[in-house]
């Protein structure tokens, strides 16, 4: 049968906001998927995050040839056979979707990083954003909270804006939430506050540099706050897209790794 | 009896404060300020008169303060939270005192004389460290409610630093320490430790030091943290959260001088023209 | 509350004098009427000028996106090309807005940037304008030549006269190979002595805010100072100033207050926030306060400068600049400057990408309000990058500062009548 003979791997890439894991083939077809929120004790967030996603593709740890481990956590996953940065299994993830060269923007929950990706997949230069304007994550749960919504609907509120965005922009990006609430005071909707959120994450990865076409975005805010696209765009002046489930890039590239350990070597 | 009333309206909560002209607090509310300030200014106000027992028409003057204090339309006049951390803490505290106020998005340091007038004060930079969110996010990541945290730090029994006071930066390293493995306990205790750093940085210590706030009021270690750290008692006076609507209702009890904008539905005394009027306009 | 400011009618002839000076370099750029000189704001523009070049000032085309507030579009754009959004945002906004193809001079006739034939810069102020014009000059393949500054100077020594001396006369055979024409003394004397008329009227103009009601304040300084910015060493900008100074002076005859009911009074050291002037002003007014001296507005006067000794007279007037000045001098300057202007505190700008205008950082405010027995206030923000600025937090340290002020006064007052 077909599925005797491709190989599987998970990848599990265990980030500062959330745990992701993917099962993929060898061929690169991803078979299942599962995210949850980072907290407490890493190990347990893996366990429970790989066990839901061999539960999505309907497979058993034994079927695994392997399991590739990336992200900040990546040395709390028991059983990892692979490790590698983020910002190759990004590349290897996102170049599984995109099959040529181009400037991978990752949009997590802490650490962008804007990485140049070669015709074979690699990554060749990646740069981080200034220390303040890191934590997209604490910036987006704080901004809900002065809103009143949960985080991940910031996007519909955003989506549902009449004028243009609210500016909110801070070097810390704590504090920029509390300028909502001036923006709020000033009479700004909470509609054009949520898209000027959006846009001010745009600005600070703008401002990392490094930008050449064709720009590719992945990462967890991507998947959540598609309107980042947008709004890099207008500021670029660059087109911009987004892999096909951004979220689970890197645990892809993760997964991918095991199959082709020695590509960066 | 007359009866005062005062309305911190906050970036997180709205404190409100109703007194008699002794000082003697009779009602108070706390509530989430949310995006509507002028609602829970409102709101707040007429749950503290509810809990003092009086309506509107018993209050003689109401003064509003904090980030939201030209947002409260009822209000009879307004002063800085500044003036009214100060103004509540030296009712309680005789100067010269230092008053250290600790809040959701801000701090502050304001250094009082021996006649509770104001010397000085510092607030943070445009940066959240050294605030309340500090706690916030250190809560999240140790996946507790921020409430809980103090009673965590107190079963701490091994001393660390946390050597990062960027919120977004102690919060990565928080997560590194837990990845290796370190006790919640312990983090718990080193992050009031690293936000106790912050705080004193801001100025010199050199009286009695009073704290007031949201984190000293549900936090009782880091008073303890500050007063090991300062080498003096720190003070916590009665209803420390709600120590900004208190000066805010001595200010409308003793007819400070407001110098916010006026409003129509305001009565602004201006500021004294020459030295030594205190006339109105 | 509005406000009811009264305008100063010489801002008409402002609008006039700045418009001629920016219609005269877009000729000189655009249709090569005369070289194109950079200078940095208190370089050798003196110099230039006799020299006929054409001068233009990124200082002053910084503060203009700064108060446009376009400043946040550019600044990004600055900081991919690596250029760190810890340094001067003078530079970032200037290099940004150029590399996004926009200057806010294009309203005079300009399309871009008046190109430079060669830059000059003097590192009295900061290292960041030499990078900030070394920039250009590789951009533009240009010579970029200058004077690198003592700095931190205490007492001003002969030997740090003659060595920016030195550099000055070294300066002379780059810039006549650039303009094509050899230095005339006596048109070297005639810019020196406009730029002495020109600084002495705008003393004069700025010392009517000692008086009781003040007819001026920082906030106007920083708007009609541009005469004495780029007009350096021409004769336009004393004539300017002589206009504004007759108009102060009868303000003062008249009573005509800055700011209706001017109850307290304020000094301010370090850099305006350029796109909050405005807002500032307005809240600082609501507070019945005025802002009658700054540190800033201030160091565009060149008393020292004498036709009679130019290259002496131009190095000191360089190296005894405030800024480039150790904290000891500075101090004793804005003593004196409390005095003379009589202000009840001083406000300082930590201005976050400025260190060297931001003079707070060292325990300056701590001293001088120890010594003077004045409050202090520091305020966090920056010159042209506002994410460093908040309306919030500085509206309540402005408003609680003047709580201070006015309670103390009313204190005194009590225990006076006691």
């Amino acid at each position: 049968m077909a599925e005797q003979e491709l190989r599987i791997a998970a990848g599990v890439d265990v980030g500062t906001e959330c745990v992701k894991a993917a099962i993929a083939s060898e061929d690169g077809q991803v078979l299942g998927r599962a995210v949850m929120p980072t907290r407490g004790y890493f190990q347990a967030c893996v366990y429970e995050v790989l066990a839901a996603a061999l539960d999505d593709a309907q497979r058993k740890e034994e079927d695994l040839v392997g399991i590739g481990a990336t992200g900040f956590g990546m040395d709390c996953v028991p059983k990892a056979t692979h490790t590698a940065t983020e910002a190759a299994c990004h590349a290897l993830g996102a170049f599984q979707h995109v099959r040529h060269a181009m400037t991978l923007v990752n949009i997590g929950g802490r650490d962008p990083h804007v990485i140049t990706v070669d015709g074979e997949g690699r990554r060749t230069a990646a740069r981080g954003a200034r220390r303040c304007a890191l934590g997209i994550g604490s910036f987006l749960m704080f901004t809900a909270r002065h809103l009143d919504v949960s985080p991940t609907r910031l996007q519909e509120l955003a989506s549902a804006a009449h004028d243009g965005p609210a500016r909110v922009s801070s070097y810390c990006s704590v504090f920029s939430a509390s300028e909502v609430l001036e923006r709020l005071r000033e009479g700004a909707t909470r509609e054009e506050i949520a898209l000027g959120c959006i846009h001010s994450i745009a600005e600070r990865i703008i401002e990392i540099g490094g930008f050449a076409d064709p720009v590719v975005v992945c990462g967890g805010v991507a998947e959540y706050f598609p309107g980042v696209l947008g709004a890099l765009e207008a500021q670029s002046g660059l087109k911009v897209r987004a892999v096909a489930d951004p979220i689970f890039t890197a645990a892809l590239g993760a997964a991918l790794r095991v199959f082709r350990p020695a590509l960066e070597a | 009896m007359s009866r005062y009333a005062g309305v911190d309206s906050g970036s997180w909560n709205t404190k409100s404060v109703v007194i008699d002209d002794a000082g003697q607090v009779l009602g108070t509310n706390v509530l989430r300020s949310g995006a509507d300030l002028t609602a829970a200014a409102v709101r707040s106000y007429a749950e503290a008169l509810a809990s003092a027992g009086c309506s509107r028409t018993d209050i003689t003057a109401v003064w509003s303060t904090g980030f939201g204090r030209n947002a409260v339309p009822f209000a009879d006049g307004s002063r800085t939270e500044l003036d009214c951390h100060g103004r509540g803490a030296a009712f309680h505290v005789s100067g010269p005192l230092v008053v250290i106020d600790i809040g959701g998005q801000d701090a502050k340091v304001i250094r009082l004389d021996a006649q509770g007038q104001r010397l000085s004060h510092r607030m943070n930079r445009k940066c959240a460290a050294g605030t309340g969110s500090f706690l916030d996010e250190i809560a999240l990541r140790l996946g507790i409610e921020t409430a809980e945290l103090d009673v965590l730090a107190s079963q701490s029994t091994e001393e660390f630093e946390l050597s990062s006071f960027c919120t977004v930066f102690a919060g990565t390293e928080l997560l590194t320490l837990i990845r290796s493995g370190r006790r919640s306990e312990d983090l718990a205790m080193a992050a009031y430790r690293s936000l106790m750093k912050r705080v004193i940085a801001m100025d010199v210590f050199d009286g009695r030091v009073v704290a007031t706030g949201g984190v000293v009021a549900y936090h009782p270690t880091m008073v303890a943290l500050l007063s090991d750290a300062l080498h003096t008692e720190v003070i916590v006076p009665p209803h420390p959260q709600e120590v900004g609507a208190f000066g805010a209702a001595l200010a409308a009890r003793d007819g400070a001088v407001s110098v916010g904008p006026a409003s129509a539905a305001r009565t602004v005394r201006a500021l004294p023209l020459a030295e030594g009027s205190d006339d109105d306009q | 509350m509005t406000v009811a400011r009264a305008e100063l009618s010489s801002s008409a002839a402002l609008r006039e004098t700045m418009g001629a000076y920016y219609r005269a370099l877009a000729d000189a750029a655009e249709r090569k009427t005369a070289p194109v000189a950079w200078c940095t704001s208190v370089g050798p523009a003196e110099l230039l000028r006799a020299l006929g070049f054409a001068v233009h000032f990124p200082e002053n085309h910084s503060a203009m996106i700064g108060a446009g507030r376009t400043a946040s579009r550019y600044l990004p754009v600055a900081h991919a090309q690596g250029y760190s959004q810890d340094i001067c945002s003078y530079l970032t906004s200037d290099i940004g807005a150029y590399l996004s193809g926009e200057t806010p001079l294009s309203a005079f006739g300009f399309h871009g940037l008046p190109r430079a034939d060669v830059l000059v810069f003097n590192t009295n102020q900061c290292r960041d304008v030499r990078d900030w014009f070394e920039w250009y000059g590789r951009e533009w393949n240009v010579p970029v030549v200058g004077i690198n500054s003592p700095r931190s100077v205490g007492d001003v020594t002969e030997a740090e006269i003659g060595d920016v001396t030195r550099q000055l006369e070294a300066l002379v055979p780059v810039l006549e190979g650039v303009a094509g024409t050899r230095l005339d003394g006596a048109r070297l004397a005639a810019a020196i002595g406009a730029a002495r008329d020109a600084s002495e009227l705008w003393e004069r103009c700025l010392m009517t805010a000692a008086h009781r009601p003040s007819p001026f304040t920082f906030f106007d300084g920083t708007i009609h100072m541009g005469p004495a910015v780029v007009l350096r060493g021409a004769p336009e900008a004393a004539t300017y100033y002589r206009t504004l100074r007759a108009e102060l002076e009868e303000r003062t005859r008249t009573g005509v207050q800055a700011v209706p009911g001017e109850a307290l009074r304020l000094y301010w050291d370090g850099m305006p926030v350029w796109g909050r002037l405005r807002a500032l002003s307005t809240t600082f007014a609501e507070f019945r306060t005025a802002v009658v001296a700054s540190t800033y507005c201030n160091s565009w006067i060149f008393s020292t400068l004498d036709a009679a000794d130019p290259w002496r007279s131009m190095a000191r007037s360089s190296v005894e600049l405030f800024i480039a000045r150790s904290d000891g001098p500075k101090e004793r300057y804005v003593e004196r400057m409390v005095e003379s202007y009589d202000v009840d505190g001083i406000v300082f700008h930590d201005c976050r990408t400025c260190p060297n205008n931001t003079n707070s950082r060292y325990g300056m405010p701590r001293r001088l309000g120890e010594r003077l027995g004045i409050p202090t206030l520091v305020l966090d923000g920056d010159v042209n990058d506002l994410r460093c600025f908040s309306d919030e937090q500085a509206r309540t340290n402005i408003e609680g500062f003047v709580e201070q002020l006015s309670d103390a006064r009313v204190a005194a007052g009590r225990k006076a009548r006691r």
